[in-house]
């Protein structure tokens, strides 16, 4: 490569890259020069424009938490989110993920501790609405396939699935607000666990129990049945076992019914 | 998946969009081909794919791809290569297409088109990236011409020349973002007639015609190419004098910020074939294969 040359690349890839991501304004103009002001507004513009774009996969990833702490705070967070977790990669729908984790030290946010865990749950939707296609078993043939051999069997969940579990009443929170109702909402006290489920063309919602959360999560890392259902349930209890059994066959999560040994 | 019928003579495209889904399958009978941004389509599955399937099955498609960064210093991110093989393999659009841009340096994603420097040596990379893409997706790709906000020094090689030389040296098509070479020509100073007699007509596979915004800062204007509004006369007329001296090209209307009506966007299309109509210029199929 020529010095010119390389000069070329350190002024464009370089040069404006850094004007681009500075905190501070970049002001490449010298006012001594002609066409100093076009120069500053173009970088402006440039800058602007990656900021912007940043911001608005913010807003489309997270609605709730834009209308929990309403715009001008989610922008400020937008804005030094954007200066702590630089973006790397082309998959931009995936901007956001670190934002959870980022809540959790942002100490503007500290008086809405719930924040953190309400994206989580928003990641879960798109994950869910996003994640590949897959049949679930019809009931009679789950239930046909689990009695071959309870000891031995792994239940594959939807690609679909998330599982998401707060201190907090997220799911509460999460519905009413992405429904945009302006109602007082009166919370519950308790924390829930949700299932994020896409079993075809719309992503449902679902407050769980945490013995029905445990049971999932044990599957979803690849133990049997039974063994998912003993870590949940203590004292062998027959009866919760089998209402067990009856609610995640309903659900509409498992798509096959596999041999491990 | 069976092959979406071709595009014919005149043929106008619009962005496909997620609230005009729905209408834009039922009541697109004027419209002849929708564009989609590729990345909006690497997710595994859901809602996204099963409605391109169903535009798939009705129209041709033009898959736009805005993250490959071909203009950049580094080497293509060979994952998202992947990713936009397999969505071409998937759909089999009637046309691919990228840009003369930059988008990631160092390992930070910029999630903009930034404007490469025209030297000798970013058009000898610029060919190697378009040959690698082209290579992996086994077909030609369109490479657009971006706009631009400043000029980042004297450029060796004229846009027109640079994309000329890569269309030449490559053997990838041109897609000609009329609104882009008037926002360029407006920020940067230079004639946009003169560009668009000095594009290789020929290599021209594509047009985007869009709207642009005016921003108005302390001692200068900037054009910014924001696909938010109609568009505008100037760019009209350069289209107009395009297709007049070229014949009519697959035009694509893009808008998408404060995205109207579906019915506008048909307006916008309806415009742009009229226009090539009235052009006259060459006849019969509009190969796009």
């Amino acid at each position: 490569m020529t010095p010119h040359d390389a000069e070329a690349d350190a002024r464009v890839y370089h040069g404006l890259g850094q004007a681009i991501r500075s905190v501070a304004p970049a002001d490449l103009s010298d006012s001594g020069k002609p066409h100093g002001a076009r120069v500053t507004a173009g970088i402006t513009v440039y800058r602007n424009n990656v900021r912007a774009a940043y911001l608005r996969v913010l807003q489309d990833t997270f609605p709730v938490i834009h209308r929990l702490v309403g715009e001008e705070f989610f922008r400020y967070l937008a804005h030094e989110y954007f200066h702590t977790h630089s973006p790397s990669g082309p998959l931009v729908a995936r901007y956001g993920d670190k934002l959870p984790e980022f809540l959790r030290s942002f100490e503007p946010a500290a008086g809405l501790p719930y924040l953190p865990d309400v994206a989580r749950l928003e990641l879960a939707w798109l994950g869910s609405y996003h994640a590949a296609e897959a049949d679930c078993m019809e009931l009679e043939r789950f239930f046909a396939l689990l009695r071959e051999d309870p000891e031995t069997n792994a239940l594959q969940l939807h690609p679909s699935v998330r599982l998401v579990k707060s201190p907090f009443p997220i799911h509460t929170i999460w519905l009413h607000n992405k429904s945009g109702s302006a109602d007082k909402l009166r919370l519950p006290e308790a924390g829930e666990c949700v299932v994020v489920k896409r079993p075809a063309h719309r992503v449902f919602t679902e407050i769980i129990s945490e013995t029905v959360w445990a049971v999932l999560i044990a599957l979803q890392q690849g133990k049997t049945f039974s063994a998912a259902i003993t870590t949940a349930i203590e004292d062998n209890d027959e009866a919760a076992t089998a209402d067990i059994i009856r609610k995640i066959a309903t659900m509409n999560v498992i798509t096959a019914v596999l041999h491990t040994d | 998946m069976t092959m979406a019928p071709s595009l014919t003579l005149h043929p106008v495209g619009v962005g496909l969009k997620a609230p005009h889904y729905n209408q834009a399958l039922k009541e697109s009978h004027e419209i002849d081909f929708f564009e989609v941004h590729a990345e909006n389509f690497m997710g595994d599955g859901g809602p996204p794919h099963r409605w391109l399937s169903g535009f798939r099955s009705q129209f041709p498609l033009s898959i736009h791809g805005v993250c490959l960064s071909i203009g950049g210093r580094d080497a293509l991110d060979k994952d998202h290569l992947d990713r936009l093989a397999s969505l071409i393999e998937r759909y089999r659009p009637a046309l691919v297409s990228e840009h003369l841009a930059w988008s990631s340096d160092g390992g930070f994603f910029y999630n903009d088109l930034l404007p490469p420097p025209l030297t000798a040596t970013s058009l000898t990379r610029t060919c190697a990236h378009v040959d690698q893409v082209q290579e992996r997706l086994g077909r030609q790709i369109l490479i657009e011409n971006p706009s631009q906000y400043l000029k980042l020094g004297e450029n060796d090689i004229p846009e027109p020349t640079f994309l000329n030389e890569l269309s030449h040296r490559t053997g990838c098509g041109l897609l000609l973002d009329i609104n882009n070479v008037f926002v360029s020509a407006s920020n940067l100073g230079f004639s946009a007639e003169e560009y668009l007699d000095a594009i290789n007509a020929d290599a021209v596979a594509e047009i985007h015609q869009a709207g642009h915004a005016i921003d108005r800062f302390e001692g200068a204007t900037i054009r910014v190419d924001n696909h938010g509004s109609h568009v505008c006369n100037e760019v009209m007329t350069l289209f107009e004098r395009f297709v007049r001296h070229a014949g009519p090209r697959p035009t694509l209307i893009e808008w998408d910020t404060d995205v109207p009506p579906f019915e506008t966007l048909k307006a916008e299309a309806g415009a742009a074939k009229s226009a090539m109509m009235k052009a006259g210029g060459a006849g019969g199929e509009y190969d796009a294969a």
